[in-house]
């Protein structure tokens, strides 16, 4: 509708030099040696620790594989992933079922302290990890909880609740983020093809969030396995039940068998590793566009 | 039949204020305006999308102001088609069929009705992701008509298509809207659609609706 | 038809209650987790003067578990030497305490559980027609005593009580008849052929005897305990039925209907559960101690092991452990309330950790001044050990010099081992030898000749513990000799006198 004047693209000149772009490549080296660096860094940690687990720097001597072997296949190791992978895949799914309903109502709706339970929200990531035990203990001391308190506190329950509230808390962010990058212009086209909210949600909005969700899940999990100071003063340390990999590293190395601890951490990145991989490449294998 | 009345809605600053007007039944209405005008909000306000203010939206002498956008029986085809990625075009066009429980007989013929008339019988085994621009109006068409509407609402729904594309179009939905005998409101900023399609034409212009005299 | 959508939410929904079912299931069904076996039948030793109640509270245990109860009675005395002469079964139960000393003196038994209680009366026929109302009545000519024979239980309490009156003489000549059990004395009462006889108050109710108060009597009370067999296979299943019968709302009711005392005060639960809060530096010398408390007594044992700052700060924000067992006494101080008595089960010294070989060649914590010298101690404020470190470096009027030599300060002592075992940046650290007991191949320990480089920890039962009985044996087997040399061989010195295992307080 409105017309570019002729008069004013007339004043400006094009320079009578040719525009060349220079090559791209520094571009690439830069950007990959600085995102190399991370990962280098990463790998080398690890390394670092399994050469010290097999090696003593401080008398020289090599760890015999035995020693490091026996370690790992103790029944209290064993127990500890099992417990570990059992408790943080659970803690996963409560994790999902809880963050897509609260993060699609802050994606979506507007209500009057909205403001306040987004901070709320984030209370569980902010607070120290020694205080969210202590904070957990000292609720189970009052009613209702306290009528299962016997079932909860220092047995396989708390170590779900404790990794729980903290994964949970991060799978909310990722998946309320989700939501927001979908445009609710599908759902709303579902409405006026007859759907109920709740069909709109499930047959079109959730589909599109398995991606998200799928996010949501790995962060869960990756934290939850890694969590240890809450379980330490709510689910306590006791062997062969309510013992998880983080706490099995945090006993060992309270006891100064650096290299128990080291190995114990490694098999952990170990799990960890193939358990993600697993899981993106089975999560992703489906939502693959034909 | 549409029929708008003293309709009030309010967007954050922006607002439409007491905006009335009526499309014919089986009519094909183009509402026209400039960009930013509020013609989606009037769209989303009648579908039932934006709650409004004060007004009363009438459908075939329906009241539906108080109906929640899945009891209107309106077909909606937002601007950019909205498909959903993760369906098959035949899924899109079956969608509403399945929400109203139709038999699976039912909903296959009338999705390959549907995919005759809109010429995409081919594409139904095809995902959102690849269709061309006006494969995916056609799509957004169809999944919008497929229960039997007696309203249609289009917003721009030409407006990303190079001009060959648009013209094809023109004849779709013409042929659409004899085959499913809806009442249109199509929204545009370009005056080539009016001419070619509206049998009643609307302008909104700072809040309010103009009928304009059909030109053709 | 197709599916409508709901479906579509259906089976999300399901798909994952089922993964939790299944993982919860997994959890419950632990293939590594070693299950305790049931126990399908225990054999018990049960003097027949309490056979009734025990019979009725073995019925209701077998009933409600499923488990075989075989009972063999006989007298406590014969009991005993059959289990002498062949070493098998589980639990012991005879009709007093006066069995316990010989059954532990030839360590026959274990732990000890009393059941009931019940004391040496005067009965005479109901009504008191002859108008007994004490001692001196008995010595009365038209009054016919009858007693226990002296090899019995009744007989010694009997004789013990005679003893007391100061006139034990003129009692046995008065004496009419002598029996052999508890009774045939009451039957005598009851028929009329003697006026008064000594037996158990339990008895004297049972019959519906007149009991006469007497001043004497007042502290001629025995008890039953439930012994646990050194031969018991199934420690547990035994200690599980013995807790049955001292529950106060199981067997103690059965004992309390039949006119004993009870003295049963644990609640029952099939698997108990108790815990212990232990300092995370004792965790090497006691865990394998836990764990063969735990499989003995076949309960469930929470253990929070923690820097011993952060247990009091659980402690103060309201838990209540059944059993604290802490780095160093300094930690019990704002706790007292909370607990009985402390005592202290080891302490360990502070010592100086160097690399393999000395290199810096540090001897005396003089050294520790030496200009250049790397070291690091723990933080004075958060930890025992940093307290510690700061007295004694201040006795040896080295604080200022060793300070400017401090590289780092670190909240516990077992970080300090591992920065020196993991990095290059220290020479020296100041530490309880106890933490150094997986480095001592790899690292070098001097030791510090001085009387205050030294922590003692000790060990206390929680005032509000439901099992005062369970947590008392946890204590003392953490005091065992068995314990010592797990102490000692963590660094620690133990300093509980030596005593059996299978001793119990009484």
């Amino acid at each position: 509708m409105t017309q570019v004047s002729p008069v004013e693209s007339a004043t400006v000149e094009a320079p009578t030099v040719p525009h060349r772009v220079g090559s791209d490549r520094p571009f690439y080296i830069c950007f990959g040696v600085i995102g190399g660096f991370y990962v280098l860094l990463i790998v080398l940690m690890l390394a670092a620790d399994a050469w010290r687990v097999v090696y003593d720097p401080n008398i020289a001597t090599w760890t015999s594989p035995h020693a490091v072997f026996a370690a790992l296949a103790a029944p209290e190791i064993q127990y500890a992933i099992w417990l570990s992978m059992i408790s943080c895949t659970l803690t996963t799914i409560f994790s999902l079922w809880v963050a897509t309903p609260i993060g699609y109502l802050m994606s979506r709706h507007e209500f009057r302290g909205k403001v306040i339970v987004d901070a709320i929200l984030d209370i569980p990531i902010v607070l120290p990890p020694l205080v969210l035990g202590l904070s957990l203990l000292i609720l189970f001391q009052f009613a209702p909880f306290r009528w299962i308190s016997d079932y909860v506190v220092y047995e396989v329950p708390s170590v779900i609740l404790a990794q729980f509230m903290v994964a949970c808390a991060f799978a909310v962010r990722t998946m309320r983020t989700t939501f927001d990058q979908i445009s609710p212009r599908q759902e709303q086209v579902a409405l006026t093809l007859g759907c109920s909210q709740s069909q709109a949600f499930f047959a079109v909005v959730l589909p599109q969030a398995r991606r998200g969700a799928m996010t949501a899940a790995t962060l869960a999990w990756a934290r939850s396995l890694g969590e240890f100071g809450p379980i330490l003063i709510f689910a306590g340390s006791t062997r062969m039940r309510t013992e998880v990999l983080p706490t099995t590293v945090f006993l060992e190395i309270q006891a100064g068998n650096l290299t128990g601890a080291l190995a114990v951490s490694l098999l952990m990145v170990v799990a960890a590793v193939i358990v993600l991989v697993l899981a993106r490449l089975f999560g992703l294998r489906k939502a693959v566009v034909r | 039949m549409i029929c708008v009345k003293a309709l009030t809605v309010r967007v954050g600053s922006f607002a439409l204020r007491d905006v009335s007007f009526e499309v014919p039944a089986r009519g094909y209405a183009i509402l026209m305006g400039r960009t930013g005008c509020g013609k989606t909000t009037l769209l989303e306000s009648i579908c039932g999308l934006k709650s409004i203010a004060s007004g009363i939206i009438t459908l075939d002498g329906v009241d539906v102001t108080a109906l929640k956008p899945a009891e209107r029986g309106i077909g909606y085809v937002p601007q950019d088609g909205a498909l959903f990625d993760t369906m098959t075009v035949a899924d899109h066009l079956g969608f509403a069929l399945r929400v109203r429980r139709w038999s699976r007989s039912d909903t296959t013929r009338r999705v390959a009705e549907l995919a005759e008339l809109l010429d995409i019988t081919h594409l139904l085994h095809r995902r959102p992701h690849g269709l061309s621009g006006g494969e995916r109006q056609r799509v957004a068409l169809g999944r919008a008509l497929s229960f039997r509407p007696r309203v249609l609402c289009l917003d721009e729904p030409l407006s990303a298509l190079d001009d060959a594309t648009r013209r094809q179009m023109y004849d779709i939905l013409q042929r659409a809207q004899q085959h499913e005998h809806v009442t249109t409101l199509h929204v545009t900023h370009n005056q080539e659609d009016a001419d070619r399609l509206a049998d009643t034409l609307l302008r909104l212009e700072n809040g309010v609706v103009m009928d304009i005299p059909c030109r053709c | 038809m197709r599916p409508g959508f709901v479906h579509n939410a259906l089976v999300l929904v399901l798909a994952s209650l089922a993964a939790v079912v299944i993982l919860v299931l997994l959890l419950i069904w632990n293939p590594v987790a070693s299950s305790t076996e049931k126990a399908e039948s225990i054999t018990v030793y049960c003097a027949a003067g309490i056979r009734k109640p025990v019979e009725e509270i073995t019925k209701a245990y077998e009933r409600e578990y499923g488990v075989q109860v075989q009972l063999q009675y006989g007298s406590s005395g014969s009991l005993l030497s059959q289990i002498e002469v062949n070493p098998t079964g589980d639990l012991y139960i005879p009709g007093d305490d006066d069995f316990i000393t010989p059954a532990r003196q030839k360590n026959l038994v274990r732990e000890m559980i009393p059941l009931a209680r019940f004391s040496l009366v005067l009965a005479v026929a109901p009504g008191n027609p002859k108008n007994i109302n004490g001692i001196d009545d008995l010595l009365r000519e038209d009054v016919k005593l009858g007693i226990g024979n002296e090899t019995t239980a009744i007989g010694r309490k009997t004789a013990a009580l005679f003893a007391r009156t100061g006139k034990a003489e003129a009692l046995r000549a008065t004496v009419k008849v002598v029996k052999p059990t508890v009774t045939e004395i009451a039957a005598d009462i009851q028929v009329g052929a003697i006026d008064a006889g000594f037996i158990w108050d339990a008895v004297a109710k049972e019959r519906q005897l007149t009991i006469v108060p007497l001043a004497e009597a007042a502290d001629a009370e025995a008890m039953i305990p439930a012994l646990v067999l050194t031969s018991s296979k199934q420690p547990a299943a035994a200690l599980r039925f013995a807790r049955y019968l001292a529950a106060p709302e199981k067997g103690q009711q059965v004992f309390a209907a039949n006119h004993y005392e009870p003295l049963g005060v644990e609640p029952w639960a099939e698997r108990p559960s108790i815990t212990l809060f232990s300092g995370g530096v004792n965790r090497v010398a006691i865990e394998q101690t836990l764990a063969q408390f735990v499989e003995r007594e076949g309960i469930d044992l929470n253990v929070v092991y923690n820097g011993c700052g952060t247990l009091v700060g659980m402690m103060k924000a309201g838990q209540k452990p059944d059993v604290y067992f802490a780095c160093d006494v300094s930690f019990t101080h704002d706790v007292l309330n909370l607990f009985n008595a402390f005592e202290d089960v080891s302490s360990t010294p502070m010592v100086m950790l160097v690399r393999k070989g000395n290199p810096e060649n540090i001897r005396t914590l003089a050294d520790l001044a030496r200009p250049g010298l790397r070291v690091g101690r723990a933080d004075e404020q958060l930890s025992a050990l940093g307290a510690l470190t700061k007295r004694l470096l201040e006795a040896a009027n080295l604080y200022d010099a060793v300070s400017a030599n401090t590289r780092v300060t670190s909240p516990t002592a077992d970080f300090l081992v591992n920065q020196l075992n993991a990095s290059g940046q220290l020479d020296v650290v100041i530490v309880y030898e106890a933490n150094c007991s997986y480095v001592r191949d790899s690292m070098e320990i001097v030791p510090i000749d001085h009387p205050l480089a030294l922590a003692v920890q000790p060990i206390g039962m929680g005032r509000e513990t439901r099992y005062p009985l369970i947590a008392t044996r946890l204590i003392e087997a953490v005091q065992s000799d068995t314990s010592r040399q797990r102490f000692e061989a963590a660094g620690f010195s133990f300093l509980h006198p030596a005593r059996p295992a299978e001793t119990v307080a009484p």
